[in-house]
């Protein structure tokens, strides 16, 4: 038994390669960095060493955890395919942040710049992984130190540095309201390890008893994790921070803290389980069933609705991405909200998957429209107003065509994965069964008004850019790789939204998120 | 020439994407070539249209009532479907997003005989819409035609579409081509009214996606074989999995069922009530139409408006037939009326030609919700009719006026007079169009009118009574405008003193062909009625089963719901 | 299972602590205040003599270098708090178990080589120059 236990500890270092070679890539950076400054050099070694993480992480994914359940009680580390998943998810927005930031950050700042950027990525795959409430504490923190110091570097007017100081204050405020949520949950069960914590937590013992020490862990998480997903009451600082911070900074808040704060809620309330470890799934049979959904519930429609209201009174447009990419997270609310009731189905309607997808489609399409911003911007000129848009589609057709591909994917538009990352999550939230399903209805309704408010803001640039002409047409440079980063952004846009790829894309959110059967040596942990 | 007519359906929907984005390529210098290359997309699938309709008279030799055994849940039954299953050519094997074993949103598309006759129509309006644009439209001509020809595509998908969320897809895919076509080349309010005929539809549609949501998922909950749980997206499908379960009509499902159509009822209305449009929510219309350049007000109001209409045929009378009849007639009845009357009231107001006709729409619509709703086959067909005949003539007014427009840049009637002097055959045109409009016996109008009237008849004199005094206004606010633009003294608008010459080849072959048709139609309808007939007894058949069920069920529920005046109640012994 | 009994007496050393400090605190105060000797001047009159001026404004500015000597401080503490318990424990039977040992082992070579790299970047950004 401890000789199993020892070797399955053993063998988690296997498996950490692509993180490994991320830190690695990233000490290399910061240190080379101080001897040269180019921006070019030290732009193409993170490239090789995010390409490296994923060579590792395509010979790693393949091999079957060992240990069983053993693991499953014991290891610091899980490697399922949520985890493979989110790398992937962290990996890829690492490459397109990095030719994105290409051009926003200037020679000698580069260099730490993109090396913090590599470690936020290894820090977005550790979350997915952790199976330990300190190790998904510190892989939390992984993504929110670097982020302090990435928020400053490209640009250093005082709006940035309000927008790194901000970030900073609350982001260790959210810490610490983690921190105390989790020390919570291991007062209740006398363990960190996830896994044993929700098989405790359905076990008929005394922890049950105090459903309340449960609410206060639950609402805690709930609240840490809910600064880093931008939901609303915890979403005040994202526009100051996002027109605060350059445009690859903004891109980076809206997507890698809301794939670590979703992939992390998804696994301390149990949503994506080995089977076997509890009963039913997840927190189902705990007292913090019946509290769970209805707190995702109104915290869902809260964000959709504040988020959109706010996003239609915006005449920043990074303001106003920053209140869509509040919104945004309401709707992957609602399918977080709705996923303790679908636990398990993965071949009908999925709610987890749903939200998956939905993370992947928002991320190609946010990081595009910040992208767009930065490639029109110049350094005598910034693209700040709205209006700086005016006349785009006759000035810059291509750039516009490529604005108006993200803005109707923003939208929901069909045929862009925006779209098909709306219907499932709706189909989610429509299909839950039970006594739930009027409730779960209504929340669909609201989303779908929140659609159509949504709708009219972004509508708005789309007629700014095609309908008004400008006094002042924007005279952007060609640069190769935002322009790639722009290119890859659409193509992911469409492309996810027709076969194949949409496809591909469902098909791995499923596996993600489907129970895993693993050899029947249960072994519970001692505690 | 032998087209496999599966290919050619494919084709329909491939041709004018192809020719957008080959549109689109070709830069903004090459307007010459564009012109001819969107002209050549739209006469080709003109031919494909025609093509395919011929192949759906030749493959139909049994009607979809007579396939079905007797007591089973009768459904459409769509034909030529590409990608056909082996086992049953009615269904396809094309999916877009599989959802694993279980089913998978599919590409599927076919014909049938309610459908067809839109297809044509569509395919036919595009060709005046290109020829319309070819001198008026000068800037940005590249994505003017790439947009025109998608929004082509766009509407044919969704009349063609028998998957409930491609028909969605397609649904909200009109709404893209028309905002630029309206905001970019529209006239002075066109942001205003580019924005505002987006967001109107997009919330509406929104909330018919959700109804629509609801029928899928409550059938995968209620699936009709417990061991085989199957998520089907298919309309065919769930048309007879939720009319199989109201046949059942199990005790205990039936509260369930009552709510749940109550529900769907509700969303699909949101959506297809605000396309059509009905009366509260029309608010958009007359701006878009007016605002929008000719082309966009041709189609708007030839294709666009039918897809409301077409909605309710094809997913809100069999998806919801009880809620249908009881709520139904009532609400959409009396909006129906007050559109009508509303309507002409309104266009009677106007003194922008236009104005006038994107009014009349409101009003001519009416009569088609009008017809759908009395249930019965007259009624269906009449209102199916109606649908095509609208298209027809009001399309045609929309070119005609913009025609006027071209010449003297005004549209104000106050500004012409005694123009039958000076552009002879554009009054023709105009007069002939007008009657038609008018629903004179002998022209495609007078067809549908008369057999929607019938229809309702039977169910709710009064509304038909109602509707039929909006014919009288229609007459009245055309034939005045006729008058005072077209005959007495010659009164011409001021302008650059540029010769204003009659109508030239190029839009006279604009007009003919829907002259032609509206001639046709007038004369002899029967290939239009007869081929619908199946498809529509379809719906009718599964309406009135759950009319005697219903009445049954309450004791007479319908008779007994509250009416605007005292009237012989029918079947009553007195 | 058996209820928890809580017994107050179990907690006395924690009061005996308590009356240990705050008795040698009294003691103190008491004690300078008796003997010790007395020369009244402005400096002499400040609670600390050669510190801060305690009155007036809190926020006062500190040269930054002062965090930064700090900071690194802390790090090389920290390491210490690492590596003394895997010294005692390394090779210890029924400290790290067997398999155990070499990740352990190159695990803390890893920590140490990244203070290394933190020490490096530290002095080519030029931390350790006093101005």
């Amino acid at each position: 038994m401890m000789e199993i236990l020892n070797n399955v500890l053993a063998d988690q270092f296997r498996y950490l390669l692509p993180e490994i070679i991320l830190v690695a890539a990233a000490c290399v950076v910061f240190l080379g960095g101080t001897w040269r400054a180019d921006r070019n050099l030290w732009g193409l070694f993170s490239l090789a060493g995010l390409v490296a993480a994923l060579a590792a992480l395509s010979l790693t994914s393949d091999w079957e955890a060992p240990g069983g359940m053993v693991a499953v009680f014991a290891a610091p580390l899980q490697w399922d395919g949520l985890t493979t998943l989110t790398r992937i998810m962290a990996l890829g927005g690492g490459v397109v942040l990095l030719l994105f930031a290409w051009k926003e950050v200037p020679d000698r700042q580069a260099a730490d710049h993109h090396a913090c950027l590599l470690i936020i990525v290894a820090g977005v795959g550790l979350v997915a992984a952790a199976n330990d409430l300190i190790t998904l504490f510190l892989a939390l923190e992984l993504i929110s130190i670097p982020t302090y110091v990435l928020l400053y570097l490209p640009k250093h007017d005082e709006a940035a540095q309000e927008a790194a100081l901000k970030y900073f204050l609350l982001s260790i405020f959210s810490s610490a309201l983690l921190l105390f949520g989790f020390s919570y949950l291991y007062g209740m069960t006398g363990t960190t390890n996830l896994s044993a914590i929700l098989h405790t937590l359905n076990q008929e013992t005394s922890a049950r008893d105090i459903p309340i020490l449960g609410q206060v862990a639950m609402i805690m998480i709930v609240a840490g994790l809910g600064f880093r997903i931008t939901a609303v009451p915890f979403h005040f600082y994202a526009p100051d921070v996002y027109q605060g911070t350059s445009n690859v900074g903004a891109a980076l808040l809206a997507f890698m803290p809301k794939v670590a704060g979703f992939v992390a809620l998804l696994r301390v309330f149990g949503f994506v389980l080995p089977d076997g470890v509890t009963p039913r799934g997840g927190l189902a049979g705990t007292g913090l069933s019946d509290q769970l959904p209805i707190l995702l519930w109104f915290l869902a429609a809260l964000t959709m609705f504040l988020g959109n209201l706010l996003a239609l009174l915006q005449d920043n447009i990074k303001r106003l991405l920053a209140y869509s990419s509040v919104a945004h997270a309401g709707y992957m609310l609602v399918a977080l909200a709705s996923t303790p009731f679908l636990y398990g189905d993965t071949s009908g309607p999925n709610a987890a998957s749903a939200l998956l997808y939905y993370l992947v489609a928002y991320g190609a399409m946010t990081i595009g429209a910040f992208c767009v911003l930065s490639y029109l911007s110049t350094p005598s000129r910034s693209v700040e107003s709205v209006d700086d848009l005016a006349g785009l589609g006759q000035s810059q057709p291509r750039v516009a065509l490529l604005m108006t591909i993200f803005l109707f994917s923003l939208i929901g538009i069909p045929l862009t994965a925006g779209f098909n990352g709306k219907f499932l999550v709706i189909f989610g939230a429509m299909a839950v069964p039970g006594e739930h399903t009027h409730l779960y209805v209504l929340l669909a309704v609201l989303a779908m008004v929140n659609a159509a408010i949504g709708g009219w803001y972004y509508l708005r640039l789309v007629a700014v850019m095609y309908l008004r002409t400008s006094h002042k047409p924007l005279q952007p440079e060609r640069h190769t790789p935002a322009l790639a980063t722009l290119l890859v952004c659409a193509i992911l846009t469409i492309g996810l939204s027709l076969p194949p790829a949409a496809n591909w894309l469902l098909e791995a959110t499923r596996n993600a998120v489907a129970p895993k059967s693993l050899p029947a040596r249960v072994v519970q942990s001692d505690r | 020439m032998d087209l496999d007519y599966r290919l050619a359906l494919v084709l329909l929907l491939a041709v004018p994407a192809a020719g957008a984005v080959l549109c689109a390529l070709l830069g903004r210098t090459r307007g010459y070539v564009i012109r001819w290359v969107a002209l050549a997309a739209t006469l080709v699938n003109v031919f494909l249209a025609l093509y395919v309709a011929l192949g759906l008279l030749g493959e139909r030799s049994d009607s979809p009532i007579a396939k079905t055994p007797f007591g089973k849940a009768v459904t459409f039954q769509p034909e030529l479907v590409p990608g056909a299953d082996v086992d049953d050519i009615h269904r396809t094997t094309w999916k877009l997003i599989d959802f694993g074993r279980l089913g998978a949103i599919q590409f599927y598309i076919g014909l049938d005989g309610i459908n067809v006759w839109l297809i044509v129509l569509t395919a036919v309006l595009m060709v005046p819409s290109v020829l319309i644009s070819w001198n008026s439209i000068t800037e940005r001509i590249n994505e003017y035609y790439a947009w025109l020809l998608t929004l082509g595509a766009g509407m044919l998908g969704v009349f063609l579409a028998f998957d409930i969320i491609l028909f969605y897809i397609f649904f909200e895919l009109t709404l893209v081509p028309l905002f630029f076509l309206i905001g970019i080349w529209g006239g002075p309010e066109r942001r205003y009214a580019a924005r505002k005929f987006f967001i109107y539809t997009l919330a509406g549609s929104l909330l018919t996606f959700l109804g629509l949501l609801a029928v899928v998922v409550v059938c995968y909950h209620k699936p009709l074989d417990a061991t085989a749980p199957e998520l089907t997206f298919a309309i065919p499908d769930l048309v007879r999995i939720v009319n199989t379960h109201l046949t059942m009509d199990l005790p205990a499902d039936r509260a369930f069922w009552s709510t749940f159509q109550y529900w769907v009822f509700l969303a699909l209305f949101a959506g297809f009530a605000i396309k059509v449009p009905l009366v509260p929510v029309h608010t958009w219309l007359p701006l878009a139409h007016v605002e929008a350049p000719t082309a966009g007000s041709v189609l708007l109001a030839g294709v666009l408006l039918k897809m409301g209409t077409y909605g309710f045929l094809r997913l809100c009378l069999p998806l919801a037939p009880d809620a249908s009849l009881q709520m139904g007639l009532p609400l959409i009845g009396i909006l129906s009326v007050i559109g009508i009357i509303y309507g002409a009231f309104c266009a009677l107001a106007q003194s922008d030609i236009k104005k006038l006709v994107a009014y009349s729409s409101i009003s001519h619509l009416g009569f088609c919700m009008l017809g759908m709703f009395a249930f019965n086959l007259a009624g269906l067909t009449g209102g199916l009719l109606q649908m095509i005949n609208h298209g027809l003539s009001t399309g045609a007014l929309f070119l005609l006026v913009g025609m006027l427009y071209d010449r003297y840049h005004t549209r104000q009637m106050a500004d012409f007079g005694g123009m039958g002097a000076k552009l002879g055959v554009l009054t023709f045109c105009m007069v002939f169009i007008s009657l038609s409009s008018v629903g004179l016996p002998g022209l495609n109008g007078f067809v549908g009118e008369a057999l929607v009237f019938f229809g309702m008849f039977e169910v709710r004199p009064l509304y038909a009574v109602l509707g039929a005094a909006g014919i009288v206004l229609g007459a009245w606010y055309l034939l005045s405008m006729l008058k005072g633009v077209f005959f007495g003294p010659l009164k011409e608008p001021e302008h650059d003193g540029h010769e204003i010459k009659d109508l030239c080849s190029r839009e006279v072959a604009a007009l003919a062909p829907i002259m032609a048709l509206c001639l046709f139609l007038g004369v002899y309808p029967q290939p239009v009625i007869r081929s619908a007939q199946d498809d529509l007894r379809v719906v009718e058949r599964l309406l009135q089963n759950r009319k005697r069920v219903l009445e049954n069920q309450s004791g007479d529920a319908l008779v007994q719901k509250p009416r605007l005046v005292d009237e012989p109640r029918r079947g009553e012994s007195p | 299972m058996n209820e928890p009994t809580f017994d107050l007496t179990t907690y006395y050393p924690i009061f005996l602590y308590l009356v240990v400090i705050l008795g040698f605190a009294a003691v103190a105060m008491v004690a300078v205040h008796l003997i010790g000797p007395r020369r009244r001047t402005a400096v002499k009159e400040m609670p600390y003599e050669s510190g801060m001026d305690p009155i007036g404004d809190a926020r006062q500015r500190f040269d930054v270098k002062f965090y930064l000597v700090a900071i690194m401080f802390l790090v090389f503490d920290v390491e210490l708090l690492f590596l003394y318990p895997w010294a005692v424990v390394a090779y210890q039977e029924g400290g790290i178990p067997l398999v155990l040992r070499g990740p352990v082992f190159w695990g803390v070579l890893a920590f140490l080589a990244m203070l290394l790299i933190a020490y490096i970047y530290d002095w080519r950004k030029g931390v350790f120059k006093w101005r």
